[in-house]
């Protein structure tokens, strides 16, 4: 019968058990859980400002959290040009879906008919 | 020679029709336009069963045949259900059309987009 | 009784679809035992198939409306008349991912559609949807095939602008019709290419009579062309986002398998009817493999790029239905590049192999994480009345078994070890890598931005305060909806403990049936 971790052997030498890695990540949860007992830092104060999350300033009860829209903004600014290009491709307009179509047609044609059609 | 102007009719039917996906924006001038390509492809089939100078398939007349031809029945069945599940598709998609109309009041889909507010 | 099973599967569903609004206005409660039996009797059916077919190795042959049902070719003739039923590996894998998700879906929507939004039809259309997805499976014969197509078609553009009331389901369900009704009538045009010269339907006569001329290359390509359109692969995938944010969420991950299926159509055209590459010369596969290849490459990164940018959570998820279509794309395109190559495909021995079975698994565990995230996209939305990121916070604090699944989910589409994304993404990685690195670094990469979109929804919708006030809808999540994401999530994190039992039992064997030349 086959098995993943002869195919992963013949080709990188690489041996996959995931029940293997689910075992060495909980005993690591555990050693870490175990060692946190004793030598994590418990001098903090619950009911305090302590635990609460740092809103630069602000104390109010509501956290200001970044929405969605602003998450990646370096990471879009970056790559503007691709993506005004790219979203110009997909304004959802069905003239441009059957141009596409039409174009794919022609094009793997072409292709896989070796040019002589 | 009438094979020649049926494969030509059938090629010049899919073409207009999509020369009109690609430049009309009305919702239902593009179900008209599907509904010209179905018909090319329905008349392909029927050209491709047609035998010059045969008789209908009826299997009655098969024994007293002789000479005869008789035209390819399969393609005509088959075309028989295209033609009711073009029929099909023509409905539901008016239908969706009378809807879009009622919710959007336009059938531009320049004015359909739909992608940016998406509300 | 038992030589019945392939036309049974197909019938059965068929027949009660059209009975339940009768007995929907009965008793709404005798029509939910109905449908669940019929579901649950075809998903026996199927898993009752697997010893015999997957695992046997058998090959089931059934020809409707004969007197012998099991005799191919009747006495006397020498062709396949009639429509035939062929079940080998690669139908009842595909086949097993649509009953699990149609029962799934079905105990899901038990209570996310209320009973006074025409729920008699929304059952009966999504039985059509499960019979159209099986006969494309199960069929051999290029007509029928193009029928359950439609059948499929007509029954999803119908459930995508279900709800009618609201302003833009029309407009996605008549894009979803269009789109469908223009590539089924090219792959009409193929069909009737290879009609005119073999004068049959059937897939293993006319790939047996195969003489590779111009006009079967322009058949393969009107076939293949609209198959990848309905399937969603670039650049025709641009009415994948539009519709299926606007269908009701548990039809968006009915739909994500409904487009497997035409996914499945174009692997099983391309090795089933045209592919016997290594005798017949006239065909370039090494080209169809690259084309199938830079296909599925444009779909992975253009579809995570743009899925990183959106703001509507369901919009998002369909893009990334895009991405993970790509991958599919590539380990079958792999496999089909080095099945054409000259030396003996001792190339697809190697590693074209291990390139198939990562794509066509991944298939499977795309369509259990895929519709998970769905189905808790549908819970997002519900609860906040918008499917906008901007305007959701903080559902981990009420609805935790939601979290979750949306976390496993999220996790596994990632390729996180050990969930089953990364189960078949590994295969795919490695048997890629060599035969084009660029392709697998590529592959990585996608799987790092796919990680990063979903850490995106995963911050928006889940972490930050709780707000009450953002929140519309606080009915808790039925027993049925938790039901539903409960088999799901079993199943994901299961073939991500056990890949090598699952690929061993079904993907090995679809493979097999894939790629074997008779």
């Amino acid at each position: 019968m086959f098995t993943v971790e002869k195919i992963f052997t013949q080709n990188t030498g690489i041996i996959w058990y995931p029940l293997l890695l689910v075992a060495i990540f909980l005993l690591l949860i555990c050693i870490l859980w175990i060692w946190g007992r004793y030598y994590f830092r418990n001098d903090y104060n619950k009911n305090t400002a302590q635990v609460k999350p740092f809103n630069s300033g602000n104390l109010d009860e509501i956290n200001y959290p970044i929405r969605s829209g602003n998450l990646y903004w370096g990471f879009k600014k970056a790559l503007e040009s691709y993506f005004t290009f790219i979203e110009s491709l997909h304004k959802g307009d069905l003239n441009d879906y059957m141009v596409w179509l039409f174009l794919s047609i022609g094009v793997v044609l072409l292709l896989v008919s070796g040019g002589l059609l | 020679m009438t094979d020649f102007f049926l494969y030509v009719t059938v090629v010049l039917l899919i073409f207009f029709g999509m020369v009109a996906l690609i430049y009309k924006r009305n919702l239902i001038k593009i179900v008209i336009a599907l509904n010209i390509i179905e018909a090319g492809i329905n008349l392909l089939f029927i050209a491709l069963a047609y035998r010059p100078n045969g008789t209908a398939p009826i299997f009655t007349l098969a024994p007293a045949l002789g000479e005869l031809k008789m035209v390819l029945p399969t393609p005509q069945a088959l075309i028989l259900t295209n033609i009711v599940i073009g029929f099909g598709t023509t409905a539901l998609m008016l239908t969706l059309a009378i809807l879009t109309y009622q919710n959007n009041h336009t059938l531009d889909i320049r004015k359909l987009r739909g992608v940016e507010n998406n509300d | 009784m038992t030589d019945h099973i392939p036309v049974l599967i197909i019938a059965l569903p068929l027949l009660t679809a059209f009975i339940l609004p009768i007995v929907g206005m009965i008793n709404t409660r005798l029509r939910n035992i109905l449908v669940f039996l019929v579901i649950a009797a075809v998903n026996l059916m199927l898993i009752s198939l697997v010893q015999r077919v997957s695992i046997g190795g058998e090959v089931l042959h059934y020809v409707v409306g004969a007197a012998d049902p099991l005799q191919v070719i009747r006495e006397g003739l020498d062709f396949p008349i009639r429509i035939v039923l062929k079940i080998d590996g690669f139908s009842l894998f595909m086949a097993l991912i649509s009953g699990v998700i149609t029962f799934v879906v079905f105990l899901f929507s038990l209570s996310y559609i209320k009973e006074g939004e025409r729920k008699n039809y929304y059952q009966l259309l999504m039985l059509l949807i499960f019979v159209g997805m099986l006969g494309m499976e199960f069929t051999n014969d290029l007509f029928n095939f193009f029928v359950f197509l439609e059948i499929l078609s007509i029954a999803s553009a119908a459930l995508v602008a279900y709800r009618t009331d609201r302003k833009h389901p029309p407009y996605a369900g008549y894009k979803y019709m269009l789109v469908s009704a223009i590539a089924t009538s090219f792959l009409l045009m193929g069909i009737a290419l290879c009609y005119a010269q073999y004068g049959s339907f059937n897939i293993d006569y006319i790939h047996g009579m195969m003489k590779y001329t111009l006009l079967d290359k322009m058949a393969l390509v009107f076939m293949l062309v609209p198959l990848a359109m309905k399937a969603g692969a670039i650049p025709m995938h641009m009415w994948v986002p539009d519709t299926y944010s606007e269908a009701p969420a548990p039809i968006s991950a009915l739909l994500k398998t409904a487009s497997m299926a035409s996914l499945y159509g174009l692997f099983r055209l391309s090795f089933s009817l045209f592919g016997n590459p290594l005798e017949g010369g006239g065909m370039n596969y090494h080209t169809l493999g690259w084309i199938i290849i830079v296909m599925g490459v444009l779909s992975m990164f253009v579809g995570v790029t743009m899925a990183l940018v959106q703001n509507d959570v369901k919009r998002l998820m369909a893009y990334h239905a895009v991405s993970q279509t790509g991958y599919m794309l590539l380990g079958v395109g792999v496999g089909i590049a080095v099945h054409a190559q000259a030396d003996g495909g001792s190339a697809f021995k190697l590693f074209g192999r291990v390139a198939m079975m990562g794509g066509i698994f991944h298939m499977m565990n795309h369509a259990f994480y895929k519709g998970l995230l769905f189905l808790t996209s549908g819970v997002m939305a519900r609860r906040f009345g918008t499917r906008d990121l901007n305007r959701m916070v903080g559902l981990a604090h009420r609805d935790t078994f939601t979290t979750v699944a949306f976390v496993i989910g999220a996790l596994a589409i990632a390729g996180i070890p050990p969930l089953n994304g990364f189960s078949s993404k590994i295969l795919l990685y490695e048997s890629v890598y060599q035969f084009s690195p660029l392709l697998s670094i590529i592959a990585i990469f996608v799987s790092v931005l796919t990680l990063a979109s979903f850490m995106k929804v995963f911050y928006s919708a889940f972490m930050g305060p709780e707000r009450k006030d953002m929140i519309i809808d606080a009915t808790p999540v039925s027993k049925g909806m938790i039901l539903g994401m409960s088999i799901l999530c079993v199943l994901v994190v299961g073939f991500g403990l056990f890949p090598d039992l699952v690929v061993g039992t079904i993907v090995e064997p679809a493979i097999e049936s894939l790629v074997t030349i008779l």
